[in-house]
């Protein structure tokens, strides 16, 4: 097959453009702006609501501190984002196939790798301008409402994030590659996604290959202070970021055989 | 210079299978260049499949075909730099208005920001939709839209150009405009066109092939094809019942079958010149009260229905 890839700016525009008309990438910064503004004033409004709800019994909670609020936002960056991209990609190739654009795209001298990797690099776009966003929200009321995080710690954490993100969006586009209805695709991309959140915690060895070990209770300490190895930092970045090229090939090679 | 180049279509032993079952049974067609080619046969014949094929959709199962010179499995060139294709149903992206979607397409085939205006202004006026160039093609009608899928095939200035069913879903102002359209390209560029409406390809090809159980039954000029295989009728209306002309036609030889609809009668025949000789007289001396008199010319059709029908039991399976 004739790898050309000089259509694929032409593509990585259309895809770009078609998330700004069809609202994609206002959903995608607005969820998960308002994820990262959220997780500090919550943490901080916390033990006052707590107080409000206990109908006079007194519930002493320990003072909330940075830690707490960036664990928070950490836990809510995990979930909510990822069933998101989910909703939001699953159709990617699916629905292009069922409605046949896909026919006239591929009739003109563009190869399906092309086809795939725009799709990816658009998508992958939208996220890293959101998870940014996210970020400098969350650091900034942390900051205000608590005390500073450390930079170097934060941006690592933000840098998982996003490959965390990353992988769920290469399990969503093999699904949508693989099935031809998209609802079905959102499915088996669900629980790949399941698979990504739960496999670490039933598996160490699968655990020191995905990013999301970071923001786990062990090694979470160490990261904010300063003490960890470069070693465990670079392994689960670089292991999860090898993961999300091993399943992009797949996903090219897979499109490569099927039938439009 | 080979055969394969200088034909603008040449496919020799084309097949394809799904399983077990076998869509493209050995297909060898010669398309010449710049002539408007039409492919013939009844649904599920194998037309869309030998168009997916040289369109490079589907990879074959066996045999080899080049279109524009070039191999459609060949790795060093790529075909559909040089092809147009239109689908039986062409999609768009709704979101986009008519002047984004074209200008995308001729992003892709890498032309350069000052000639993809132009050719974008060229194909909008070509086609009839200036003035509906901002408008998103969501709401574009049914025959906008097939005539913006035919601007898209154009894009590139293709050597040849496919069209899958182009008309069978278009009302009949939507086809006599698409078949107008068709008509200009003739001399331009090869148009390789398929269908099951025959008046449609009876009207604007030059040579046909018709297709059947994915086997080539015939291909030759569309006059060629009228002159070898449609049979004569004459038609012969009565102001009466026309039951009386079974018995009078009955023992002419050139006669070969007589079909009778009320006060009118279709007389099949083996020898037209013997028939305009013998036949009038014939009718003159019945007395029989005559209306109409006609000796019908044979259409695509006629050709059609004959070859489909004479295909050997052991061709279809």
């Amino acid at each position: 097959m004739i790898m050309n890839f000089s259509p694929f700016w032409p593509m990585l525009k259309k895809e770009l453009y078609e998330q700004y008309r069809t609202y994609r990438a206002f959903i995608a910064i607005v969820i998960l702006l308002l994820l990262g503004v959220s997780a500090p004033i919550v943490t901080k409004l916390t033990p006052d609501l707590l107080q409000s709800l206990g109908n006079g019994i007194t519930i002493v909670l320990p003072a909330q501190t940075a830690n707490d609020a960036l664990a928070s936002y950490l836990k809510n960056m995990t979930q909510l984002p990822g069933l998101m991209l989910i909703l939001l990609a699953m159709g990617c190739v699916a629905e292009e196939r069922s409605r046949g654009t896909t026919i006239t795209v591929l009739t003109k001298p563009v190869s399906r790798s092309v086809f795939v990797l725009a799709k990816f690099f658009a998508y992958a776009a939208v996220l890293l301008v959101s998870t940014a966003l996210s970020a400098a929200a969350a650091y900034f009321y942390t900051t205000q409402l608590f005390s500073a995080l450390p930079v170097t710690a934060f941006l690592l954490l933000n840098l998982a994030l996003f490959i965390f993100f990353l992988l769920a969006l290469a399990i969503t586009i093999l699904a949508s590659v693989l099935l031809r209805n998209a609802v079905a695709a959102g499915g088996l991309a669900f629980a790949g996604f399941l698979a990504l959140s739960i496999l670490p915690g039933l598996n160490a060895t699968t655990a020191q290959a995905l990013p999301s070990i970071l923001f786990g209770s062990e090694r979470l300490p160490l990261l904010l202070a300063g003490t960890i190895t470069p070693g465990e930092i670079l392994w689960p970045l670089g292991a999860g970021l090898g993961l999300v090229v091993v399943l992009l090939l797949l996903t090219c090679l897979i499109f490569q055989y099927q039938e439009l | 210079m080979t055969v394969a180049e200088q034909a603008a279509i040449r496919c020799t032993g084309l097949r394809k299978s799904y399983g077990t079952a076998e869509v493209l049974k050995g297909l060898d067609l010669t398309v010449p260049a710049k002539s408007v080619f039409g492919l013939l046969g009844p649904n599920g014949a194998g037309k869309s499949t030998t168009m997916k094929l040289l369109t490079r959709q589907i990879a074959p199962t066996g045999g080899q075909a080049w279109v524009a010179g070039v191999p459609i499995s060949g790795k060093s060139t790529d075909v559909r730099q040089r092809i147009g294709y239109l689908s039986e149903q062409p999609a768009f992206y709704l979101w986009m208005t008519g002047y984004e979607f074209l200008h995308f397409i001729g992003e892709l085939f890498g032309l350069k920001p000052a000639l993809l205006r132009q050719r974008c202004d060229e194909l909008f006026s070509l086609v009839g939709l200036t003035g509906a160039e901002k408008k998103r093609i969501g709401a574009y009608s049914h025959g906008m839209r097939q005539r913006l899928g035919i601007a898209q095939a154009l894009m590139n200035q293709p050597e040849v150009l496919f069209l899958d069913e182009p008309v069978s879903a278009l009302d009949p102002l939507g086809r006599k405009e698409v078949l107008e359209l068709l008509a200009q390209l003739k001399g331009h560029c090869t148009v390789f066109f398929s269908s099951h409406i025959l008046a449609d390809v009876d009207r604007v090809c030059d040579q046909v092939a018709v297709l059947h159980h994915g086997r080539l039954l015939a291909q030759a000029s569309t006059q060629d094809l009228k002159e070898h295989y449609a049979q004569p009728v004459i038609t012969i209306e009565l102001e009466t019942e026309a039951n009386p002309l079974t018995d009078l036609l009955k023992l002419e030889n050139y006669v070969q079958q007589i079909n009778i609809q009320g006060n009118q009668a279709s007389v099949l025949v083996t020898d037209l010149a013997l028939a305009k000789q013998r036949l009038p007289a014939l009718l003159v001396q019945s007395g029989l009260p005559l209306l109409r008199y006609e000796v019908a010319l044979p259409t695509l059709e006629d050709v059609f229905v004959r070859l489909v029908h004479e295909e050997p039991a052991e061709a279809k399976q």
